[in-house]
């Protein structure tokens, strides 16, 4: 990898944690949920530097976002770090393999769903609420097309400004 | 590899008919699935059988068991299963609590007044509330 790939990697990253931490801050009906305005630099991540790249700024986030939030080994934390990481496999997954191409908004909206329903999936099996976990999957694939569409806005805006130099890809 | 980073030529930044087709179609199995959870929303979980002498038996829906209950006038049959109570069979006149059926939602309720059994099933009882 080259040095300006890992201080970009290392940009983006430190971008994310604290869109993450601040994030952490603005209420929602679910004290550990986040709105997942981070994912953009995630996003970003993916398109500028492929999944290898994603993942490292997705871990740093996760890992580093959750230590400064003093929750690093609560169940939100592993909720956190498997749903975000399985959003970047189907992203890195329709991004490359399917044909045509999704943009970047299609591609965050279907990571964003699946974060949701990956990490919805876990935590009504933890809880066992299997009574209402359809309409929570339901409630939360909605809230995932709206925060993916947003997030991949922004981060739609920011590819198309930003004319990044080849770096080559990571790894 | 291709997992790599490469625009490919086509420019990503504007939505396809893909992305609106896909998005569509999110929307609507969230729809469908929020519209899903009302109608079998508040199943019970526990049922809870009295009897006049003030008995109380506490017991799971999930598991399945005939539960044989003492009475005033004689012995209620009732049976526990697949979330569902129903009584099999009680000594009285007019068997209403036989004719009630099954019950599965919290909050109601079977009473075999003569006999005086009752069976009330209960809501998921397992937490009060959450704090992370």
């Amino acid at each position: 990898m080259s040095a300006r790939a890992l201080s970009r990697l290392g940009l983006l990253s430190a971008g994310a944690v604290a869109v993450y931490v601040f994030e952490s801050l603005l209420p929602t009906p679910f004290p550990w949920a986040k709105i997942g305005l981070s994912n953009t630099l995630v996003v970003i991540s993916l398109f500028w530097f492929g999944l290898r790249g994603a993942l490292m700024v997705n871990i740093a986030r996760v890992v580093a976002g959750n230590l400064l939030l003093g929750i690093i080994v609560s169940p939100a934390f592993v909720f956190s770090l498997l749903g975000s990481t399985s959003a970047l496999m189907v992203m890195a997954l329709v991004r490359w393999k399917l044909v045509p191409p999704l943009s970047v908004v299609g591609t965050s909206c279907v990571g964003a769903v699946a974060n949701n329903v990956v990490q919805i999936t876990l935590f009504t099996a933890l809880l066992s609420w299997s009574g209402i976990a359809r309409s929570l999957l339901g409630g939360f694939i909605l809230l995932g097309v709206g925060v993916g569409f947003v997030t991949g806005l922004i981060a739609s805006r920011v590819l198309d400004k930003v004319a990044l130099e080849r770096t080559g890809p990571v790894g | 590899m291709v997992w790599q980073a490469s625009s490919g030529g086509t420019n990503l930044n504007r939505i396809t008919a893909g992305d609106v087709t896909l998005i569509a179609l999110l929307l609507l199995l969230g729809f469908y699935l929020l519209g899903f959870g009302s109608s079998d929303g508040n199943r019970g979980r526990t049922a809870v059988i009295r009897n006049m002498k003030g008995e109380v038996l506490t017991l799971d829906l999930t598991a399945e068991r005939r539960v044989v209950v003492d009475g005033q006038t004689g012995t209620t049959e009732i049976m526990i299963g697949d979330g569902c109570v129903r009584f099999l069979s009680s000594p009285c006149p007019h068997k209403l609590c036989v004719k009630r059926g099954r019950i599965l939602r919290a909050g109601e309720w079977i009473a075999c007044l003569p006999n005086g059994v009752v069976v009330k099933i209960l809501g998921d009882a397992g937490y009060d509330g959450i704090t992370p």
